[in-house]
């Protein structure tokens, strides 16, 4: 190869990765509001906050069990009605960090509610599998230490449920 | 010659190329900064909210305390009670990681919902006693005592040592932090929340507060009252959640798994799966003492519906007969997709028991049961002691506002806040479109609870 070639090499692989970058760029902001929540296609059941819930039971639980999906909405509610959290669906989902899923955005992206939806009526309808859990995590991933001195309830599909 | 110029040209590309990065850079930059300001501002809000709130709630217990009037008195708790409820929410929006300030949180609560029993007792008539006064005391102390470590917070957060914002970056990949940390050694500091963990701290250490409210102590961890016998074994479990799930469904089930869960209500947890239809499972918890069936799901989706929901309720109820609850009374029901959820209340001799409810669910295409949950049958439903009632239905419908049609009058034992049941009179009133059911207690003839009906897309009450 000739020298100058050579030398050519750096630069026209600076540029391709520049060129990649403000692409995706570009594309991904594109994306994004295409990926903003929509009511359309999920029926209203119960209240207006089953699609809150069914969204986060997507994000959080999309290929667990169905009881392992009722499950978290059931956390979820259990929060609501304990004094350790906020009051209302929205102010347990939204609190920082409670959810790995809103830090992540992940809840904004998820497209199948189908199963998720059912999942969040019957939380709403007060069926609960865990009989009172606050918290759940997975214990394959590293979780913050403090959250295994709480009293483990059961494990159902890939999460651990606690009090 | 031609090198010469492949050179420059390779030299102007390069430049491009970086200043190009160099805009893009600063570009993501400006970005940054701009949601970085956006998320503080939001932290900043939220930690001013939950000062203000907390000071204002320790002056209106102060207040409250102060007064000796009851009718002042109430007004300046429920003022408190307001101000608690906000800082907590506040609090709980407050972006600190790592650490969950859940006693703070507790006790914010706690102090809200206290006040609210306090000016409710009040405002029926009653009047505070000498050990509620100093629990208020004691309590408004602890308020003023966080008041005043949050004061010192703040002096942190407007001389900048705490940025809300700074807790959202994201971790440096481990070499890179190893580099950096040689080149400008971490010195131990107190970190920005450590008056936070110290305060929540404190706050754990309170004596427990036991009054008639939803976060009482003592309601922490209720015990199921309708549980009776010994524990049973889990092939007894198998064969009874087995033989349950066989007649919901008119199918066979085999187990597929089975665990054990330890909640508020112990239980075996089984798995069935259906040994006609493939793909169809069921989950089916039974209570380890006395061997019940406590929950039910099936998680088949439903098709489109050949059932209405009169045919619905007949076909739960007939289960719930078979399975030995003869007297129950349908309270409400609620359609969600094709599934009729109708909410069902024991009956004792004529009275409704509203705390002893069992849900069934059936599916609207083939009249299946697809859901069962008696969790809260099993857990309040026990032999009580009825009082008799001193008013007739006509005197606690003469107690009903005149401007409200009256619709019916049924007598029902109710579930208040902090685990208390009355014997009431269910009056169905309607007000212009909106229904109300209020329960005026069937032994005082005192106006216990109004609740209103809010219509919901396919959700009914039954009379």
């Amino acid at each position: 190869m000739d020298p100058y070639r050579r030398r050519l090499i750096i630069p026209a692989i600076l540029v391709v990765i520049l060129i990649g970058a403000a692409l995706w760029q570009f594309y991904y902001q594109g994306q994004a509001p295409r990926a903003l929540p929509t009511q359309a296609g999920v029926p209203v059941a119960v209240g207006d906050e089953i699609n809150l819930l069914a969204r986060l039971i997507a994000a959080e639980a999309g290929a667990e069990p169905y009881e392992g999906q009722v499950a978290v909405g059931a956390v979820v509610l259990n929060r609501v009605r304990s004094p350790l959290f906020p009051a209302s669906i929205s102010g347990v989902i939204y609190e920082p960090w409670a959810f790995e899923s809103v830090s992540n955005g992940l809840i904004w992206q998820v497209t199948d509610l189908a199963s998720p939806t059912r999942a969040a009526a019957d939380a709403l309808n007060g069926w609960d599998p865990t009989y009172g859990a606050l918290f759940f995590w997975n214990p394959a991933k590293p979780v913050s230490p403090w959250i295994w001195t709480r009293a483990i309830i059961t494990q159902i599909g890939s999460h651990v449920f606690a009090r | 010659m031609v090198f010469n110029l492949t050179r420059k040209i390779s030299t102007i590309v390069l430049t491009l190329a970086l200043l190009l990065a160099i805009g893009w850079g600063l570009w993501e930059r400006a970005n940054r900064l701009t949601l970085a300001n956006a998320v503080e501002a939001g932290g900043q809000r939220d930690f001013y909210n939950l000062l203000n709130y907390v000071e204002q709630a320790q002056v209106s217990m102060g207040k409250s305390l102060a007064s000796s009037s009851p009718r002042q008195q109430a007004v300046h708790l429920t003022e408190a009670w307001n101000q608690a409820a906000a800082a907590q929410l506040s609090l709980s929006q407050l972006p600190t990681p790592g650490i969950k300030p859940i006693n703070t949180s507790k006790f914010l609560a706690q102090t809200s919902d206290y006040s609210n029993y306090l000016a409710q007792k009040l405002a029926r008539g009653g009047e505070l006693s000498s050990q509620e006064r100093d629990q208020l005391a004691r309590l408004r102390d602890e308020m003023k005592r966080l008041a005043g470590d949050l004061r010192q917070t703040e002096a942190q957060v407007a001389s900048k040592g705490l940025r809300w914002s700074s807790f959202y970056s994201t971790r440096m990949p481990a070499p890179l932090r190893t580099i950096a940390n040689l080149a400008v050694p971490v010195q131990a500091q107190p970190g920005p929340l450590d008056g936070f963990v110290n305060t929540d701290r404190r706050l754990q250490t309170l004596p427990s507060l036991n009054y008639d409210g939803p976060f009482s102590d003592h309601l922490e961890k209720p015990r199921p009252l309708g549980l009776k016998g010994g524990d049973v074994s889990q092939a007894e479990a198998e064969r009874r959640a087995t033989a349950f799930a066989n007649d919901a469904s008119n199918s066979n089930y085999r187990v597929q798994a089975t665990r054990t869960s330890n909640g508020l209500l112990p239980t075996f947890a089984l798995n069935l799966l259906d040994n006609r239809r493939p793909n169809v499972m069921v989950h089916v918890d039974i209570s380890k003492q006395g061997g019940e069936v406590i929950s039910l799901l099936n998680n088949r989706p439903v098709g489109a519906p050949t059932l209405d929901a009169a045919k619905a309720l007949e076909r739960a109820t007939a289960f719930l007969k078979a399975h030995g609850f003869a007297n129950m009374q349908p309270t409400y029901t609620v359609r969600t997709d094709n599934n009729q959820v109708i909410t069902f209340a024991a009956k004792e001799g004529d009275v409704i028991l509203y705390p002893d409810q069992v849900k069934v669910k059936v599916a609207l295409d083939n009249g299946e049961i697809t859901g069962w949950d008696a969790t809260p049958y099993y857990m309040s439903h026990h032999r009580r002691q009825l009082p008799t009632p001193k008013l007739t239905p006509a005197e606690a419908r003469a107690k009903i506002n005149p401007g409200l049609k009256v619709e019916g009058v049924r007598p029902a034992l109710i579930p208040l806040p902090g685990g208390i049941e009355k014997l009431t009179y269910e009056v169905t009133t309607k007000l212009d479109d909106t229904r109300y059911l209020t329960y005026i207690n069937a032994v005082t003839g005192e106006e216990e609870k109004v609740l209103q009906i809010v219509d919901v897309p396919g959700g009914q009450l039954t009379m």
